[in-house]
């Protein structure tokens, strides 16, 4: 049996950040996300409406959307390579492409700078585990906060793709 | 789950904390142990309770909530203020600090995580019948919960 029925939860997950970087990327797993990453596939049709009427009236597929994503991390080092070569990568430093990192984008120069995420789903019972990736992912909003176990970074973007690629892992 | 910090060695690193930096002469009394309190004059009850992992990743860095409880006693006879001069100290080596934990199973024992505190709640569980307030044992209780996490 290739499937399993069991559910799947936050447990389950594991985000991994990847960059452009030919032959080797730069990758980084997101060891404290929330668990709350949200991905929405949009789709878009026209309603061709006769003189007001549904029932007389048509649709026809619309353009092409891009996908929402969004996850939140706690909040540990904000800096580290930018701020030594021998330190590791942070979060922040890769979502935001700071300079002295030598993050690259995933897509050509001269378009917005993009990220690969890949989310796996570990099958629980082993047989089926699924990796989704997001080829390019691009910043819109990177929220800071501070509460009273920890901060969180939350990363809210879209992924320029009408959909995200899911495979067997 | 690589990197789980032992409940054990939490203890043993928070015992060692609290040995080595209450500033204060005072017989603590530790969980299971036994001890004849009649001859004191005043004594600390002390429980550290990992209670409960939050909800995370199986892939996150492994962490669980921490809650310490400390029952201050002073006899009649002492200083009235003497009791507040303990719940202070005890406060100050509790109240917003980081400690480390080491792991007493390897070599050398090294630094596996960090145990922050927040800040402490104080009760004061004296007993105060009118009549017998004077020559009642004082009785403080302070409890600060806490974060430990592995590294």
């Amino acid at each position: 049996m290739a499937v399993t029925n069991l559910v799947r939860n936050l447990r389950d997950g594991e985000l991994v950040i990847k960059d452009g970087t030919s032959g080797t990327p730069l990758s980084m797993t997101v060891l404290l996300d929330e668990g709350d990453l949200s991905w929405v596939n949009r789709s878009n049709t026209i309603e061709v409406k006769d003189r007001g009427s549904i029932s007389a009236g048509h649709t026809r597929k619309g353009d092409d959307e891009s996908v929402s994503i969004s996850f939140t991390a706690k909040w540990t080092q904000l800096i580290g390579k930018s701020a030594s070569s021998a330190d590791p990568l942070q979060l922040y430093e890769m979502l935001m492409f700071v300079s002295g990192t030598n993050v690259s984008s995933t897509s050509s120069d001269g378009e917005q700078d993009t990220l690969q995420f890949e989310f796996t789903i570990v099958d629980p019972a082993g047989v089926a585990s699924e990796k989704i990736t997001f080829s390019k992912v691009y910043r819109e909003t990177l929220t800071m906060s501070e509460g009273d176990d920890f901060n969180v970074i939350n990363f809210s973007g879209r992924d320029f793709e009408s959909e995200p690629v899911i495979t067997r892992a | 789950m690589s990197g789980l910090i032992k409940q054990k060695n939490m203890i043993a690193s928070f015992h060692k904390y609290w040995n080595d930096q209450l500033p204060l002469t005072i017989k603590t009394i530790y969980p299971g142990m036994k001890f004849d309190t009649a001859s004191l004059s005043e004594w600390l009850e002390l429980w550290v309770e990992p209670h409960s992992r939050p909800l995370q990743r199986i892939v996150s860095k492994p962490e669980f909530k921490v809650s310490v409880t400390i029952h201050c006693f002073v006899t009649p006879g002492n200083n009235r203020a003497r009791i507040h001069e303990i719940s202070d100290a005890i406060r100050g080596i509790l109240s917003q600090k980081t400690i480390e934990i080491l792991d007493y199973d390897l070599s050398g024992n090294p630094v596996t995580g960090y145990l922050r505190f927040q800040e402490e709640v104080v009760q004061n569980q004296t007993r105060k019948i009118s009549t017998q307030f004077h020559t009642s044992i004082q009785h403080l209780v302070l409890k600060c919960k806490g974060l430990a996490q592995s590294i």
